[in-house]
């Protein structure tokens, strides 16, 4: 099967400071890839370099996502791609919602700008939340009356909703709490299973990683440091950052 | 004692303003236009006697005789109704507005950083006392509180001065409240506290200094507003009083003459536009610099 | 909600009740016996101490306080030295006019105001971007007194497009008299369908309105544009730029909402500031409303009716900012919480 998203020769500038360099990266569909690093370390320019929402950075390079080449794309090329073939989930769910928006409104808004509308709306609508396990009565909240993982099941929901190929989660547990997590966490496996869905999955955090990914990109100062299977990576890393990164996690590697 | 005397984040925190302000100087020209052309301003204001082609004219001569003369020749702005040479009177009246800006905003910021200070500082009952009057006092549009009370006082430099500070103290106030509650709860007062360090040393010392800072963000600003404030009272005729020369004393004056004699009322109605604006324009320059709050917002 | 409706009333009586005490103290610094204003000049010893009885001068001062905060509320505002009316039916013959001025002028504000402010935050720091700030700063350095006599001599005498001054055509008061309603001259025409009246009123309206209108409007744009771009640089922002929307969308559907709140709260001081702001320009207008009234008692030192104003200006912006502060809320429902 033909990769949800490739990537080429990437590099990132702030002016003549090079963010991100990447070579190559692949995800097919189903698959989840890991980007890890301290923060810093560009995990989150890649990712937003996928959306093309880099604004006012120096973007060259090949990022493929969904048919679309990303890099010098105009705004309806782009429309094409955020959204419908990835979809991010940010870091802190809560600020993420609209404050004087209802979530209902939210994604009936989303749905509407990519042509879902009426009767299908609902049902994508009914079938999303169904499949995070939220009940609809959350439609009519406000995010500030709603936990933040329900915010971020809610998030989750909207890609769902959109038939997104892939989650792009951008540190999706770091800001719930240890059982709130796992359950997310849980939550994205089971959509992999399944509905097929990819996910590239931003995090510091090792412990989720290694619960979660196929494959790792360990990620400093915007290069490569390493990158293979998960389980190659985390369990023999090759590079002393890696062992470092593996360190600072205590229940990992015994 | 000194560790607890100076907060080295202060001191880092204003180095790192002042480079900021320098770097901010180069990408915001309009800001630094502004503060040049007031730099101008406030030299022209010093040197009125000297720069004044006809300095008695700033004060209290007459010429009937020329009243009225098209600008040109001697009279590079005209004459107005009794024959003053109207460059020399604009002149002149850049002291006045520049005398109330400074003397409103000194007197202003005095009382309300000390108050707001003791307020943020002592909390509780003091607080809510101080605090409530300032809300009294900001009940009223600011313009409106200025004209009750520049109709009860003696009218002239004086009167309008306090009148306007009247409304414009409030303002300094709340927002050094707000700042030195927040200086309060932070550890180097505490720390003081147990060292024994007297409660007024630390409001003179670390407080009141720390809840100047958002105030000087406003002041430029607020002159801006001053300038138009005192304008208008003078326009309703309860700012300085003939012979003063005053800006908006001159455009009231002249109002009557501006279909044919344009001149009486263009040329001061331009300085206050003018004075105006570089506050402004430099007021919001400074205010993305020291502020970076607002900054993250542009 | 409820609680917060009555939090915000309760708090709105101690600041009305403040500012009487503040609008006495200051009418009582008069320098000069208002005896002897109220007397006249020549008045003997006796008919002084007649207007000293008579005008309560004689009794302590929190007694005469008092007196002044129950004469208020029986709507006894005092007596108009100049008028020799009660204070009370001259602000009220005199407010709508002034209502219709100021608020057409804030109307032009918010309708102008908004659209500049988005046009300004929709590329940062581009040349729309230069052009309203600078435009919007000019507007907020003139003074509006100077504004409102450029308008008049430049477009109404010399060019004679607009009506110079006054309501509307005093003609019309015999040709096709107006039937009184809300006193809101331009209201009562066009409920009542006297479209001579309504057209010149909207004629007469367009000058003051514009000179008053600059100051609000150059606000509300440089407002308009902060609250949006702080809100654009917002997580939310970021996720829905991420969901599809271009940055204009962002700006005007999801933005613009959350960046209303700032900018309403701006409105009750806009609308404050416009209505002394018209005390300068009515006069020169002569546009029969509350500040015409103003500047004519300040003209003849006339204590009692610039207390009425006073009050009457301070009593509306504590009204105004309860109505912004309840429309805020129902607007950003964290404000109700918090």
């Amino acid at each position: 099967m033909s990769p949800l998203i490739t990537i080429e020769d990437l590099r990132v500038r702030a002016g003549d400071r090079l963010l991100v360099a990447l070579d190559a990266l692949e995800v097919g569909p189903g698959e989840c890839v890991a980007l890890v690093g301290e923060s810093g370390s560009g995990k989150t320019t890649v990712l937003n370099a996928m959306l093309g929402l880099t604004g006012g950075l120096r973007v060259s390079g090949r990022v493929v996502v969904g048919g679309v080449d990303v890099v010098g794309a105009d705004e309806r090329a782009l429309g094409r791609v955020r959204g419908s073939a990835a979809a991010l989930i940010s870091q802190s769910p809560q600020d993420s919602l609209n404050p004087t928006m209802r979530l209902g409104t939210l994604l009936r808004r989303v749905l509407a700008r990519h042509g879902v509308r009426g009767a299908e709306a609902r049902e994508r609508t009914a079938d999303a939340l169904r499949s995070v396990l939220l009940d609809p009565g959350l439609l009519r909240r406000y995010p500030h009356q709603v936990s933040g993982g329900q915010a971020q099941r809610f998030a989750i929901a909207t890609a769902v909703a959109l038939r997104a190929g892939v989650l792009l989660a951008d540190e999706p547990t770091s800001a719930l709490d240890v059982t709130v997590q796992a359950s997310v966490l849980d939550l994205l496996a089971r959509l992999r299973r399944e509905q097929g869905v990819a996910l590239v999955f931003v995090s510091h955090d090792l412990a989720v990683v290694s619960g979660i990914a196929d494959r790792v990109v360990v990620l400093r100062d915007g290069r490569v440091v390493e990158a293979g299977p998960a389980a190659g990576v985390l369990g023999a890393p090759a590079s002393a950052y890696t062992r470092e990164l593996l360190d600072a996690v205590p229940t990992i590697g015994k | 004692m000194t560790a607890v005397d100076t907060p080295p984040a202060a001191v880092r925190h204003r180095a790192a303003a002042t480079h900021r302000l320098l770097r901010a100087a180069r990408g915001d020209l309009l800001a630094a236009a502004g503060a040049a052309v007031l730099l101008l301003i406030v030299l022209a204001a010093l040197a009125a006697p000297l720069l004044a082609p006809h300095p008695g004219d700033g004060t209290d001569a007459t010429h009937p005789a020329q009243a009225l003369l098209g600008p040109g020749g001697d009279h590079l702005f005209g004459t107005d109704g009794v024959g003053r040479d109207v460059l020399s009177r604009v002149l002149y009246g850049a002291r006045t507005s520049l005398t109330i800006v400074v003397s409103v905003l000194a007197v202003s910021a005095l009382i309300g950083v000390a108050l707001g200070a003791v307020a943020g500082y002592a909390g509780g009952l003091v607080r809510d006392a101080i605090m409530r009057v300032t809300d009294v006092f900001l009940a009223f549009p600011a313009l409106l509180l200025s004209v009750a009370l520049a109709v009860v006082l003696h009218p002239g430099v004086q009167g309008a001065i306090i009148a306007i500070t009247a409304s414009w103290w409030p303002w300094y106030a709340r927002t050094s409240a707000v700042t030195a509650a927040a200086i309060r709860s932070r550890g180097f007062v505490d720390a003081a506290r147990c060292l024994g360090v007297p409660h007024a040393r630390i409001l003179l010392r670390h407080v009141l200094p720390n809840s100047l800072t958002p105030v000087l963000v406003q002041l430029s600003l607020d002159a801006g507003g001053i300038i138009l404030t005192a304008a208008a009272l003078s326009f309703l005729g309860l700012g300085p009083q003939e012979p003063t020369a005053e800006w908006g004393l001159m455009v009231q004056q002249g109002q009557s003459l501006l279909t044919t004699d344009w001149w009486v009322v263009a040329f001061p109605g331009l300085a206050i536009v003018v004075t105006a604006f570089c506050f402004n324009v430099l007021g919001e320059g400074l205010r993305a610099v020291l502020d970076p709050r607002r900054e993250a917002a542009r | 909600m409820a609680r917060y409706l009555l939090r915000r009333l309760a708090q709105a009586v101690l600041v009305v009740a403040g500012v009487v005490v503040l609008t006495f103290v200051v009418m009582r610094l008069v320098p000069g016996d208002p005896a002897v204003t109220y007397a006249g000049p020549r008045a003997t010893a006796a008919q002084l101490a007649q207007a000293r009885t008579e005008l309560g001068l004689d009794r302590p001062l929190p007694v005469q306080l008092w007196d002044y905060l129950a004469s208020l509320a029986r709507g006894d505002w005092g007596t108009s030295l100049r008028t020799k009316q009660p204070v009370l039916d001259d602000v009220a013959t005199a407010f709508p006019a002034s209502l219709e001025l100021v608020g057409t002028a804030v109307l032009v504000a918010v309708l102008a105001g908004l659209p500049l402010g988005l046009l300004a935050a929709r590329r940062g720091r581009g040349g729309a971007d230069a052009t309203v700030r600078i435009s919007s700063m000019l507007a907020v350095s003139a003074p509006v007194f100077l504004l409102a006599l450029l308008a008049q001599n430049l477009l109404a005498t010399k060019l004679g497009w607009l009506p110079v001054a006054g309501e509307y055509d005093p003609e019309l008061d015999t040709t096709s008299p107006l039937t009184l309603f809300t006193n809101v001259t331009a209201v009562d025409a066009l409920v009542t369908g006297n479209w001579a009246v309504l057209g010149s009123t909207l004629r007469h309206l367009v000058l003051p309105a514009l000179a008053i209108a600059a100051y609000p409007t150059g606000v509300v744009a440089q407002m308009t544009r902060a609250a949006l771009l702080e809100e654009a640089a917002q997580n939310h922002a970021r996720l829905e730029r991420a969901l599809g929307f271009t940055r204009w969308q962002v700006l005007t559907r999801f933005s613009l909402r959350p960046a209303l709140g700032p900018v309403l709260a701006l409105l009750a001081l806009v609308f404050a500031f416009s209505l002394v702001n018209a005390f300068l320009v009515e006069s020169i207008f002569n546009w029969p409303g509350l500040g015409r009234y103003a500047a004519n008692a300040i003209r003849s030192s006339d204590t009692p009716a610039i207390a009425g104003v006073t009050l009457a200006v301070a009593l509306a912006y504590v009204l105004v900012n309860l109505l912004v502060d309840l429309a805020q809320a129902a607007l950003d429902p964290r404000v109700r919480i918090g």
